[in-house]
């Protein structure tokens, strides 16, 4: 299986002591959907102070798509 | 350590120094004239914040979901391939070392920079000294307790900012993030720094690594975007 980065949280929510259970989507343009770390769950800023939030890390791709496919505009893979 | 090894090794780092300064000065992140990116120049001339990334506050453990936990008194360091002098050290050894204090950016590929981290560490140019790399060594496979490795340019590895690491943020390194000993690579995306290492061969052609098979950049430059090959 690859390994994408996340390019999006659409969900998160706490299970156990210290997982959340997220939906990410991936630069691929899949959802990964599982638990994950909370500490992968990071409040970040760009290089002009814009806020947002990021999941570190790289999530299985369920289609397998080659490391470096990205999605098409609208966010489809 | 006696006369004769001391002084082979400080002729050592003289010869690295002058078969590798000018190929480190022409790597892409200190001579790219017009490198992508934001903000203020760091101290090798890049703009602090590499196209892509933002800026974290945290330290989030990514690894392979495998942590050895591997106590410094166990703790071993080969290094062997194309080198003169293969050596094993232990951690005392390792600690008997000339120690690096230097603070550095990280970039990881996941798209999160962690800026001004202070670490403690031995440079890796003070291992080659110590093993004298064969004329015809250009590479690094890095191996780590876990089973991951990762290949690095000599060119990238003989910078001064290249530390094996036991201190970061000014406590001992913490086991999820590679404890007691890792790799860090501030010019490239962090994943070239392999945690919990264990060995380092050298090589004379590249070879892919963990990621580096599955798709990611065998070069990693951070501010090419150089993500993926």
């Amino acid at each position: 299986m690859t390994s994408h980065a996340a390019a999006e949280i659409l969900s998160i929510a706490p299970t156990a002591e210290g997982r959340v259970h997220a939906r990410l989507r991936l630069v691929c343009g899949c959802v990964f959907e599982g638990a994950i770390a909370s500490d992968r769950v990071l409040d970040v800023h760009d290089a002009h102070g814009g806020a947002t939030r990021i999941a570190a890390g790289k999530y299985r791709c369920p289609l397998d798509h080659p490391v470096g496919h990205r999605a098409t505009a609208d966010g489809t893979p | 350590m006696s006369d004769d090894k001391e002084a082979r090794i400080v002729a050592a780092r003289l010869r690295l120094k002058e078969r590798f300064e000018a190929k480190s000065l022409a790597t892409p992140s200190q001579s790219d004239p017009r490198p992508k990116g934001s903000g203020p120049q760091n101290r090798h001339g890049m703009p602090q914040l590499p196209p892509g990334q933002v800026i974290a506050k945290g330290w989030p453990v990514l690894d392979l979901g495998r942590k050895p936990i591997v106590r410094p008194e166990d703790w071993k360091l080969t290094i062997d391939g194309a080198c003169l002098h293969p050596t094993e050290l232990d951690w005392e050894t390792f600690m008997s070392l000339p120690q690096s204090d230097d603070v550095s950016d990280f970039h990881c590929v996941t798209t999160w920079s962690k800026f001004d981290v202070p670490w403690r560490g031995v440079r890796f140019s003070e291992l080659m000294a110590l093993v004298s790399p064969d004329d015809g060594a250009t590479h690094a496979m890095c191996h780590a307790y876990d089973g991951y490795t990762t290949n690095v340019s000599l060119a990238e590895a003989m910078k001064p900012d290249v530390l094996l690491v036991h201190h970061a943020l000014g406590e001992p390194l913490p086991i999820e993030h590679g404890g007691p000993i890792r790799m860090i690579t501030p010019q490239l995306y962090a994943w070239k720094g392999a945690k919990w290492i264990s060995r380092i061969e050298l090589m004379t052609e590249d070879r892919a690594g963990f990621w580096e098979e599955r798709g990611y950049s065998m070069t990693a430059h951070p501010w090419r975007d150089d993500r993926y090959s």
